[in-house]
């Protein structure tokens, strides 16, 4: 980390003495630092530096990017691993950019430029798994190559010039005019312009680009803004030799041309981020090198480093994405911007560009300038049409962002024309082409700028389908399915299923998709458990099922709690607590404690001791119903192929092209099925397949995705016995796009889980079909697959232990692991008889893997448990802390884990009441807000069925004009062609505000609040129709179970506060995560509004009186909200209250401060990276997470729900003064207020079952983060709102990262700081009710019979505390633990 | 007595958890019925335990009803599914007899009689 941080401040250093080097350059001249000249025959190349502007210019840009990419990298990665190495390698590629924009000479240039290179591509396989390192090759390789080519044109060159030094370029180049001479010049600079293609990533070598997203965010900032510059650099900096090739000049313009067209294409069908940042970064390369061949190397300069500045900052923010998506609102239709867009700018482009050829003295000058000047007037034509057609913004708005949009663009032609004045004599070398034909050149860029658009205007509306195909194809990951093209596959007809097959296939894919989870989009994120589907099983089944189906089907590691256990936290009396009184325990500790790869060495020993025992004599495990494994892993087993990875990654593509953001890729099928068949249909996918023959295949199945997988299955000859479990692993092999799947088919019936399922078998059964005929002469079946398999396996059988070997070697493998587990040695392996033997097979086969997590799990739980109970218990019997007497006011919040620490600073006041109750506070809605945009302000839970309409008041001029502004700029970006003057335009600007971000973060955001500040709309609850709203008998029926669940049925306090909460999160895809999960990830603010003005309303206390609960009209309910990230509280009341003193809730004001104030400095000591000061001052803490909750590097802005173990559901009395340090969920509840107990019911089948859900995503994605997690932050690549995916390609990530539970590197203990706890739920209510409610709700039943919560009650004033159990109550006996070993702490009051 | 004009149609009465409502309503509706109704909300007991009615703030944890009425064609697959569905899932199927005066609106093909 120190390494990193060290490299961070030497570059800031360097940038800004390249600004000074840059200011005296400018003074005083060019300068140089000489050395060694090299010198081969007559040609001299001087080793080393020569500044001259537009070194010195490139210099500032190199070590700015590189000073800002390593800055956000220092927090981006804080806690990673390997970091000394990716500091290394950020400041050898920034040294190699460095050098190669310093040289004196070429081959000085190539140098730097190969090191660089070289560098970088080890920053991309920065995460070290095996296929990232792969990646990195492929790419390391492709550059290389350029590279190759570069250097050997500077050699060519070399003999050619009598100087490779860039002071004398120009005269030598003059000088080489001999024939001979000219044609190694022509030769040297097409080699030259070759090699910086391949690095710009030019079409057709711009695959490589792309696939460098599987390395860091920072990584992708530095490469698109300083190493992908090629072309650029080239340019300007060998200038006299480029220009004077005219062969040159034009395959410039030829790629340029092709690369602009043809990679906006291609970017119009990548659903990823990164990947359309990428592909358009391939765009602006080819612009950038139109304008080299086009003999404006100035404008190239301006445009490369306006594009750096855009490209990095786009980069470094791509996580804001997701945020964007989920406030992106309607805008105004597309269609109407475009026709008047293109009308006006074609008028303003002839009344423009006419006098700018006539008058303009240099003609170079004026010709090559119009293309971005046209792309600027088009942009205007936009900003024009918006003004016009924008209704949501008022006139002055309007008038301002007109006026914003058109400065910044008459302020780039201005800055474009005065910095080609200033370059005018440092690019004065003469240009091989004449006006003539530089002018033909730009009418064919014209020309091909329009094919261009007209292209793009084709693809959209599906007149070419054969073209997004072979893009959706292309963004694939780099591999081949098939070891070696294959021929033809058998076609023949699918024969259409009958309709009861189709049914029972349908039965069967619901049954399946129980081994993936639910999933929401990221823009309403809810941590929930990843294998919700299993919890009809217990919860060791659970593990047992979800290991051996899920990914690589490995188990779920206990290394994780063998930390713990080194670390003391789970002690012996824990393990021997769980092991319990049984004869062999010792052997079973042993087991327990054994590492996986114990007993490695005994295995022959072992192998011997079973060896001459038949099957039957051996103890035997269940037996296998299912192989395990699908057509096609059978086949890669078989033949050493990686189709399933193939498959994978393409059904992974098909989801992300027709899930994500919409494309304007019109295939006119909008459900995956129906696009992927109609697109393989075209034959597009041959060619990429491998296989002839496979589109009339595919045009061959049936229409409808659920007969295709019933019609699919049965040519795979699956048995029906085994079609659950088949398809159940196929859907785990890809769980993140099966769960987005399965949630669009919830909630959109157009979309089925059949769809997902019929792409990958339609996959597998062609390429099945084509490997088998080819490998095997006829295609072949399922079945006969899986019996090779076995067949192979009979014979290798001292090979590797396979799913389906024989009893006989399985038995071996137990013993050797379990013999290596109890201490022995082959000696005595040898020495033991047949019974010994057995007993250890048995005991090995009584503990599996999942068995002995659970063992663990429970060890862990254990202690915390025992300790929470062991605190509480005192309390339940007396009255410790009795309940405040005429508090001055109630404080009612979430039940959220982080509410904890507030309310415990808050009750440092002691009239101050709190209690806890779900966040959305008992009104479950739809909020339709003022743009039309719909959330779902409940619990997943509930589907809500009352709206609630948020009408904005009219913003602030200055915020409605700045929003129409970044409307009209993204609404131009998603036009072809536009984004290149974009790049121009707003590159600086942009630039400035990463700058400001990476060094004042807080400012930067203070100035973003301003500019997109929305006043808080009015909430209208009641419409004229019935629908909108709450009417009068829901008010008082929601609002008296909110208040007896609370068990606030009396004595109210003078003001009753309902605060809500959210998160405040930065260029973050998981924000939603930090929000309220009883809200459906979204804040629990308006939620609070709408239950405040219910318990406001005259009528609804009326019909509260009525049934009991009678609240005072002096009371006053009053909404606010807790900023969990910040830490700060606000109150909102909704009206003036002229009954309370405004003493009263300035006082309340002061106290929640106060309290947040305190909980900001509690909370921050967990953080990592957290300043000393933080912990003693007052105001520091506030400041600091402030400043975490801005900054767009940070990864860890709070720790949210992290260390979530229990629920306590009771009176505040039984934990009023008792540090939980943020671990437990606390609900309010009296059972004095419940006599039937209906409100306790509530709260087991909702609260309860959320906080579940919590607690599980929690506890998976701490147990297995690669599997049941969303991995690393810094590579994830978001997809639209849906999700992100982890590098280029791939599933759809689930779960939580590995930033929400673990501090990684950045913790010396190495332990998660989310301890994988499952819940504890304690409640104080009477047994017989607790137990009726379990005994008739079958989803809370299920949850304790299956382990997945364990439930303890204190019973009436009594001592005693019970844990229900299946068997009935069981009294739980704590021993006293000792002091020192307290997890809980008592505040001294 | 039934009255002659009326026409024989399968009635099917299906008790699901709330989690395979759709499971269900989408076979049905992909195998032709013309439509379907549930009552959420169920109480009752059965071989998985108890269980108690609608849930204030959770529309998920409970059983429902789901009722249709087709013709015989289209029954027999949709048994077939739902059979299927509950070797696997708790719930029960009821299949019975009815009578209804419009067949053509439960998707009844209009016989040569008509």
């Amino acid at each position: 980390m120190s390494l990193l941080r060290a490299v961070r401040f030497a570059l800031g250093a360097s940038a800004t003495t390249s600004v000074a080097i840059l200011v005296w350059v400018v003074a005083d001249g060019p300068r140089a630092v000489d050395g060694p000249v090299l010198s081969v025959g007559s040609t001299a190349a001087t080793l080393g530096l020569s500044v001259d502007l537009i070194a010195a210019v490139l210099l500032v840009l190199v070590t700015g990017v590189g000073a800002v990419s390593a800055a956000f990298a220092a927090r981006n990665l804080l806690g990673g691993a390997r970091l000394a190495r990716y500091a290394a390698l950020h400041a050898a590629t920034v040294a190699g950019l460095a050098l190669a924009v310093t040289a004196a000479s070429l081959p000085l240039l190539v140098v730097g430029w190969t090191l660089a290179g070289l560098a970088l591509a080890g920053l991309v396989s920065h995460s070290g798994t095996a296929e990232v390192r792969r990646v990195a090759a492929a790419v390391r390789i492709r550059l290389l190559a350029g590279d190759l080519l570069l250097a050997l044109g500077v050699v060519v060159a070399g003999t050619a010039l009598s100087s490779l030094d860039r002071v004398d370029l120009a005269a030598a180049t003059e000088a080489a005019t001999t024939g001979a001479d000219a044609v190694l010049v022509v030769l040297a600079t097409v080699l030259m312009v070759l090699g910086a293609s391949v690095r710009s990533a030019l079409v057709p070598w711009h695959r490589w680009l792309p696939e460098t997203a599987e390395g860091p965010t920072s990584t992708s900032a530095l490469l698109h803004a300083g190493l992908v510059n090629g072309v650029g650099l080239l340019g300007v900096l060998a200038w006299p030799l480029v220009a004077a090739s005219w062969p040159a000049l034009v395959l410039l313009v030829v790629l340029g041309a092709t690369s602009a067209v043809v990679a906006t294409l291609l970017g119009r069908v990548r659903p990823d981020v990164k990947g359309r940042l990428a592909t358009s970064t391939s765009a602006q390369m080819g612009y950038l090198a139109l304008q080299v061949g086009l003999a404006v190397p100035a404008a190239a300069l301006f445009h490369l480093i306006g594009h750096a500045l855009y490209k990095a900052t786009l980069f470094l923010g791509a996580g804001s994405t997701v945020a964007q998506s989920r406030l992106a609102a309607p805008a105004v239709p597309g269609r109407v911007v475009t026709g008047a867009a293109v009308l006006v700018a074609g008028a303003v482009t002839a009344a423009v560009a006419v006098p700018l050829l006539v008058a303009w003295p240099e003609a170079n000058k004026g010709v090559s300038l119009v293309v971005p000047f046209a792309l600027a007037t088009v942009v205007a034509g936009i900003a024009m049409a918006r003004l016009i057609a924008d209704p949501a913004t008022p006139i002055l708005g309007r008038l301002l962002s007109a006026g914003a949009v058109l400065g910044v663009l008459v302020g780039f032609v201005v800055a474009a024309l005065a910095w080609m004045d200033a370059f005018a004599d440092t690019f004065a070398a003469p240009v091989a082409l004449d006006t003539a034909a530089l002018a033909m050149l730009v009418v064919a860029v014209v020309l091909a700028g329009l094919i261009g658009v007209g292209l793009d205007w084709a693809v959209r509306r599906g007149r070419l389908p054969w073209l997004p195909v072979r893009a959706a194809l292309q963004s694939a990951p780099l591999m081949r399915p098939l070891p070696r093209r294959v021929g033809s596959v058998e076609t023949g007809e699918f024969h259409e299923p009958t309709q009861a097959d189709i049914a029972r296939t349908r039965a069967v894919m619901d049954v399946a998709a129980d081994s993936v989870g639910p999933t929401w989009p990221l823009t309403a994120y809810v941590a929930a458990n990843p294998v919700a589907g299993l919890e009809r099983l217990s919860y060791v089944e659970a593990l047992a099922a979800a290991s051996s189906v899920w990914g690589d089907r490995r188990d779920i590691g206990d290394a994780v709690f063998r930390r713990y256990y080194a670390h003391g936290r789970i002690t012996d009396a824990d393990l021997d607590a769980v092991i319990g009184e049984r004869p062999d325990s010792a052997d079973v500790r042993a087991l327990l404690l054994a590492d996986p790869d114990a007993g490695a060495h005994l295995h022959a020993a072992a192998s011997e001791a079973v060896a001459g025992r038949t099957g039957e004599g051996l103890p035997r495990s269940g037996a296998h119903t299912w192989h395990g494994e699908t057509a096609v892993e059978a086949l890669d087993e078989l033949l050493g192929a990686r189709v399933t990875a193939w498959v994978d990654a393409q059904a992974a593509v098909w989801s992300a092209v027709v899930h994500g953001p919409p494309s304007a890729w019109g295939s006119g099928h909008d459900t995956l099925y129906a696009a992927w068949r109609a697109a393989l249909a075209t034959g597009a996918a041959d060619g990429p397949l491998g296989v002839q023959g496979a589109g009339e295949l595919v045009a061959g199945l049936p229409e409808r995705s659920d007969a295709a997988v019933a019609t699919l299955l049965d040519r795979l000859d699956v048995p029906h016995r085994q079609r659950i479990g088949y398809l159940s692993r196929t859907l785990a092999r890809m769980p993140g796009w099966a769960a987005h799947q399965a949630w669009r088919a919830a909630h959109d019936p157009r979309h089925d889980i059949a769809d997902l399922l019929a792409v990958r078998l339609g996959l597998e059964f062609v390429l099945v079909s084509a490997a088998t005929s080819a490998s095997f002469g006829r295609p072949a079946r399922w079945q006969e697959l899986v019996t090779m398999l076995d067949e192979r396996h009979d014979w290798d059988a001292d090979g590797a232990p396979a799913l389906h070997a024989g009893p006989q070697a399985d038995a071996a493998d137990l013993l050797a692991w379990a013999a290596g587990a109890v201490g022995w040695d082959e000696r005595r392996l040898a020495q033991a008889g047949p019974d010994e033997v057995d007993r250890l097979i048995t005991i090995a086969r009584a503990f599996p893997p999942h068995v002995r997590l659970e063992m663990w799990q429970s060890a862990l739980e254990r202690s915390f448990r025992h300790d929470l109970l062991d605190t509480l218990r005192p309390r339940s019997a007396g009255v410790a802390s009795p309940r405040p007497a005429g508090p001055r006011a109630q404080v009612v919040t979430c039940i959220d884990v982080r509410s904890e620490r507030l309310r415990r600073h808050l009750e440092d006041a002691p009239d101050i009441e709190t209690l806890g109750f779900a966040g959305f506070f008992g009104v479950p809605f739809s909020l339709v807000d003022a743009d039309g945009l719909t959330t779902a302000q409940c619990p997943v839970l509930i589907s809500p069925s009352n709206s609630v309409h948020g009408a904005s008041p009219s913003r602030p001029v200055a915020a409605s004009a700045v929003r129409s502004t970044g409307r009209t700029f993204r609404a131009a970006q998603k036009q072809p062609l536009l984004p290149m003057v974009l790049a121009e335009a707003t590159g600086w600007l942009l630039g400035a505000a990463a700058t400001v971000r990476t060094v004042a973060p807080r400012l930067a955001k203070s100035l973003e609040r301003h500019g997109t500040f929305r006043p808080p709309e009015a909430l209208v609850l009641s419409g004229a129709d019935g629908s909108v709203g709450f009417d009068d008998s829901e008010r008082v029926y929601l609002a008296e179970a909110s208040l007896r669940a609370m068990g606030l049925v009396e004595g109210f306090a003078p003001v009753v506060v309902l605060l809500g909460h959210a998160g405040d999160t930065t260029n973050n895809p998981y924000a939603a995560g930090y929000d309220c999960g009883a809200c459906g990830g979204n804040g629990g603010l308006v939620n609070a509004r709408v239950a405040a003005i219910i318990l406001n309303d005259p009528q609804v206390r009326d019909g509260l009186r009525e049934r009991g609960i009678d609240i005072p009209d002096s009371t006053v309910v009053v909404a606010g909200l807790h900023d969990t990230t910040r830490d700060v509280v606000s109150l909102l009341p909704e009206l003036p209250l002229p009954e309370v003193p405004g003493h009263l809730l300035a006082t309340l004001a002061d106290d929640l401060d106060r309290a947040a104030r305190a909980t900001a400095a509690e909370r921050l000591r967990h953080l990592p990276d957290v300043p000393a000061r933080v912990a003693g001052g007052k105001d520091a803490g506030r400041d600091h997470a402030a400043r975490r909750a801005a900054d767009w590097a940070e990864t860890r802005p709070e720790w949210g729900l992290a260390g979530n173990a229990a629920l306590v559901v009771g009176p505040r009395e039984l934990t009023r003064g008792l540090d939980l340090d943020g671990r437990v969920f606390l609900h309010s509840y009296r059972r004095e207020s419940d006599p039937d107990g209906a409100a306790l019911e509530v709260i087991l089948t909702a609260p309860l079952v959320v906080g579940q859900w919590i607690n599980s995503g929690y506890l998976f994605a701490t147990l297995d983060p690669q599997r049941f997690g969303a991995g690393d932050k810094a590579l994830h690549n978001p997809v639209g709102g849906i999700g992100v995916l982890r590098g280029a390609h791939g599933d759809l990530r689930l779960g939580l990262p590995f930033q929400g539970i673990s501090a990684g590197s950045a913790d010396p203990s190495g332990l998660p700081v989310h301890e994988p706890q499952r819940l504890a739920a304690v409640v104080a209510a009477d047994r017989e009710v607790v137990a009726g409610i379990i005994d008739r709700q079958p989803s809370v039943r299920r949850l304790l019979t299956g382990r997945w919560v364990s439930l303890y009650v204190f019973d009436a004033g009594t001592p005693d505390v019970w844990q229900w159990t299946s068997n009935g109550w069981h009294r739980v006996l704590t021993p006293p633990v000792a002091s020192s070993s307290r997890i809980l702490q008592e505040v001294s009051s | 007595m039934i009255p002659a004009h009326l026409t024989p149609m399968v009635k099917l009465e299906i008790v699901v958890d709330d989690t395979d409502i759709s499971t269900v309503s989408r076979m049905l509706e992909s195998q032709g019925a013309t439509g379907w109704t549930a009552l959420p909300g169920l109480s009752g007991f059965g071989h998985h335990g108890r269980h108690q009615g609608r849930l204030l703030f959770n529309d998920k944890g409970g059983q429902t009803l789901l009722m249709a009425v087709v013709p015989p064609t289209v029954a027999e697959p949709i048994v077939a599914g739902i059979q299927e569905l509950l070797a696997n899932r708790p719930g029960v199927m009821f299949v019975s007899e009815t009578f209804v005066s419009r067949p053509a609106y439960f998707g009844a093909v209009a016989s040569a009689t008509d």
